[in-house]
């Protein structure tokens, strides 16, 4: 499987991370590695591009997710396919998201 | 694989066990050994269950528990999300304490309610998550009642009416699982009626046939099942 991640946007205060490909517990760690990159920074996964997303990408993302939010950090997920988007809304992960970044 | 089988392979595994390889190796066949337990038997229900590991460890959980003394068959479906033996560690303590739970609990709700309550300051402390889907299957009524902390919902089919119903249900994740989640469905099993789990690594395919749910998912689904339909 492959995944590409570009970060776009880079600025001081935000940036957008275009994620390309499937995400799974093969790819997932390039994901991750922004996010500690740009840990200082307000991120926004851009996931319009992505196929597939299994429950280790899921997972991985939203532990990071919930250790930036105990620093003060915020990570977004922006342009979710409609499948994927019900499978998040399903595992209740888009409420999680909303919690964690609205505390 | 039968479980003496497995207990064979794995005392062999242990008698050997040197390196890290080998008990990665003995990892994999204790967890072999929990998933492929065998499947209580009982008249009115039958249940199969198989995890195909894409690493050589997994978080997959799947289980069935038959309570005969009080007619009560649960059925259980969840994976730990991660990577390998950290996962399958995980995988191990949601199992054995949800069989502990099933003595205890009279619905699914209150079953994965207490779990969430037992497994939280260690799943939080381990920035953890599972999902788990819960059946109790009354084999008296034929009464099936369920809730879902995050798991992918299953698909109910009820065969003479040849389509395919989305049991539809919005939860939370275990370690997330809250009260607003706390919900419990009811429907009833006639006969020949199957009810399909997929653990999370089947998604994709989930996906497409929750999308046609149709007679052309429909009987996609059936010849994955058997293909000579």
């Amino acid at each position: 499987m492959s995944l590409s991640v570009e970060v776009e946007n880079n600025s001081a205060e935000s940036i957008v991370v275009k994620v390309v490909g499937e995400v799974d517990f093969s790819t997932v760690d390039k994901v991750l590695e922004v996010i500690d990159e740009y840990r200082h920074t307000a991120i926004s996964l851009d996931f319009s591009g992505i196929g597939f997303i299994d429950s280790t990408g899921v997972g991985l993302i939203l532990r990071s997710v919930m250790e930036l939010a105990d620093t003060g950090g915020k990570v977004t997920i922006t342009s979710v396919p409609q499948y994927i988007q019900e499978v998040l809304d399903e595992m209740g992960v888009s409420d999680i998201l909303y919690e964690l970044n609205g505390r | 694989m039968r479980t003496n089988e497995l207990q064979h392979l794995f005392e062999k595994y242990l008698e050997s066990t040197e390196s890290t390889a080998d008990e990665v190796q003995a990892a994999e066949t204790i967890q072999k050994i929990l998933l492929d337990d065998d499947v209580p038997v009982c008249d009115e229900l039958s249940c199969i269950g198989m995890s195909l590991p894409a690493y050589r460890l997994s978080g997959d959980y799947y289980d069935f528990i038959y309570d005969e003394k009080n007619g009560r068959y649960w059925i259980f479906i969840g994976d730990v999300m991660g990577k390998g033996i950290p996962a399958s560690l995980l995988m191990v303590m949601v199992r054995s304490t949800v069989r502990v739970l099933t003595r205890y609990s009279e619905t699914p709700s209150s079953l994965v309610e207490n779990l969430n309550n037992i497994l939280l300051k260690d799943m939080s402390r381990l920035r953890a998550f599972s999902t788990l889907f819960c059946g109790l299957f009354d084999v008296d009524s034929g009464q099936f009642m369920y809730t879902s902390a995050g798991h992918p919902s299953p698909i109910f089919i009820k065969k003479m009416r040849m389509s395919l119903l989305d049991l539809k249900r919005k939860g939370r994740l275990l370690v997330y699982y809250g009260i607003g989640s706390i919900v419990i469905f009811q429907s009833h099993f006639a006969p020949v009626t199957y009810l399909f789990y997929v653990p999370m690594g089947f998604l994709k395919q989930w996906m497409w046939i929750k999308t046609n749910m149709d007679m052309r998912g429909y009987n996609i689904l059936l010849r994955n099942i058997d293909p000579s339909i």
